[in-house]
């Protein structure tokens, strides 16, 4: 039932044919892990027999009534690095305590017996992932072996089943699946619930693969609870489009994504930063353009798959024309609204004495939570004036705000910035102020949002000091950087 | 009633003063002329683009084959 495989080198791999039957496709699946697992990974412990809740889903509703005999249970392949054995006489991993065996743990691949497409629901660290750099959105995945409770950072994936589900299914799996881990609000879907969700009706076992439209996959979120925010690009010059495809990311939403040209869909879970620009900047640039690729969760390649801006295979970024966001509730202001009020904001530069030109900055906004803003200010009270941290304790926010970041290219460059804009994420599109605060090191607006039609009278100044030579830092915390292996 | 409650959240922020109307001029202007419209109109438009896309078909299924670097690709 367990069996303990070593590797030294990729080419160790080969030899897995005789441990894994023909029905969970081992040529295909030894091919993907030599092409896409770095040589951290030193050992795989193969759990047979396993029974696996998303695989049982599909099986219970279509496999079972095939003619076709297929087997009910998994293989699971476990990832280790070298510092950890395995003894198989008493089923014990070695070298660690169970706290620390996480920390040599690099994830799990479950195997379908299903011929073709075997890679069933997995969760990979992208440390190990040959190729990927840069920050990802991740939750921790429990794990549960040999009576051992493991723990893997990481976003899940899957093949396609291709005869009952298509890679849009797959896609919506990993960013419900995703969500259900990563916060208590949304529940659990297992694949076959997917097929279903997108469907008014149950289209019976082979429907599904003949494809998913867009709007399915749109009802396949509003089913689990979340409120999707469908955006397609509007030409292929349209960068507001992707300034926002990177917004959502930086916000920590995995996004469903879309190549309408091949017909073709994935998870968006990530993207690198270009190397800093030794010019200085001379036109106003937004985060996207400071991006160098995107990470994405593609069921035609192991997790973490790097889509470049510009060149190099197997797509580029580029090619994405809409993506759906699944967002949770008053979320009302989008993206779209904050990209053409960001570039304004230097108008009430006289207000707040001073900001840097509109030439010489990059532009980054994201969504986060009222409580997320307070925690990082408290985090970081000796960069803030006290009376800037007491007005950010006092404002009634929303749950939702949007953050809007104003950086040289100094700043940029040392992970700094010169101002920071607080906006109301339930703002009305018409709002002339849709502000809670904006403030760079010597001043703060204050907003009172407890008046409708305050107009002048609901903006308020505030001298602030001490904060000319603190560090200003660069908000980053929804997704992890990648500590490659 | 705890009187607290009753105090608007400038009552509550120490050190605010008032801004010079004079100043914020340009940028309500920026936000009723040009922002606001625009606002609306890339919102209404991406509404149009959607409702066109709902039925893209997504389909695409790659199969590796089990020699390395030899893809098929198969469009129902």
């Amino acid at each position: 039932m367990y069996r303990w495989f070593q590797l030294t080198s990729s080419a160790d791999l080969d030899a897995l044919v005789s441990e894994i039957s023909t029905e969970y496709g081992p040529t295909r699946v030894i091919e993907k892990l030599k092409n896409g697992l770095s040589s951290a990974v030193k050992a795989i412990l193969i759990e047979k027999n396993y029974i696996d809740k998303d695989y049982r889903s599909t099986y219970y509703n279509f496999y079972a009534k095939k003619g076709q005999s297929y087997r009910a249970d998994c293989i699971r392949l476990h990832f280790f690095d070298e510092a950890v054995t395995f003894d198989a006489q008493s089923l014990k991993l070695l070298g660690h305590s169970e706290r620390a065996l996480g920390d040599h743990y690099f994830g799990y691949m479950i195997l379908r017996p299903t011929g073709i497409a075997t890679i069933g629901r997995s969760v990979v660290s992208p440390d190990v992932r040959t190729g990927t750099s840069g920050s990802i959105i991740t939750a921790n995945h429990k794990v549960h072996l040999l009576g051992y409770k493991l723990g893997v950072q990481g976003f899940p994936s899957m093949d396609q089943h291709i005869d009952i589900s298509v890679c849009a299914h797959a896609a919506c799996w990993s960013v419900l699946r995703h969500y259900s881990e990563k916060y208590t609000i949304y529940r659990e879907f297992l694949t076959h619930d997917i097929t279903l969700m997108a469907q008014q009706f149950d289209p019976g076992g082979l429907v599904p693969s003949k494809g998913l439209q867009m709007s399915h996959a749109e009802r396949v979120f509003q089913e689990a609870g979340t409120f999707p925010l469908h955006v397609v690009r509007t030409d292929p010059q349209d960068e507001a489009f992707y300034r926002q495809l990177h917004a959502y990311v930086e916000s920590g939403f995995p996004l469903f994504a879309a190549n309408h040209d091949v017909g073709h869909a994935m998870a968006i879970v990530g993207y690198e930063w270009e190397a800093s620009n030794p010019n200085p900047i001379t036109s106003m640039r937004y985060a996207w353009d400071e991006v160098k690729s995107i990470v994405v969760v593609d069921d035609n390649y192991l997790p973490y798959q790097t889509i470049n801006k510009h060149g190099g295979s197997p797509y580029l970024a580029g090619s994405i024309d809409s993506f759906i966001v699944a967002l949770p509730e008053k979320i009302f202001y989008p993206a779209d609204a904050v990209d053409r009020l960001a570039p304004t904001l230097f108008k009430l530069a006289p207000l707040l004495g001073g900001l840097p030109s509109r030439d010489e900055v990059t532009l980054r906004y994201f969504i986060t939570t009222g409580s997320a803003l307070r925690r990082f200010t408290r985090s970081r009270e000796s960069e803030f004036d006290p009376k800037l941290i007491a007005t950010i304790m006092t404002l009634p926010l929303a749950q939702f705000i949007w953050i809007v970041e104003i950086a040289t290219g100094e700043d940029w460059a040392k992970g700094q910035i010169s101002a920071r804009a607080v906006l109301d994420a339930t703002a009305s599109l018409r709002e002339i102020t849709p502000f809670w605060l904006f403030h760079n090191r010597t001043n703060a607006l204050v907003f009172d949002r407890s008046r409708v039609g305050a107009g002048i009278n609901g903006i308020g100044s505030l001298g602030l000091s001490g904060m000319q030579n603190t560090a200003f830092t660069r908000w980053d915390q929804n997704l992890r950087p990648t500590q490659r292996k | 009633m705890d009187q607290k409650e009753t105090k608007s959240v400038f009552e509550l922020i120490d050190g605010l003063t008032s801004v010079d109307p004079q100043e914020f001029k340009e940028f309500e202007k920026a936000m009723i002329e040009k922002v606001i419209p625009e606002i609306v109109e890339i919102i209404d438009k991406r509404r149009l683009k959607a409702t066109e896309s709902r039925h893209w078909q997504l389909k695409r299924v790659n199969i590796y084959l089990t020699h390395a670097n030899k893809r098929r690709t198969v469009e129902e």
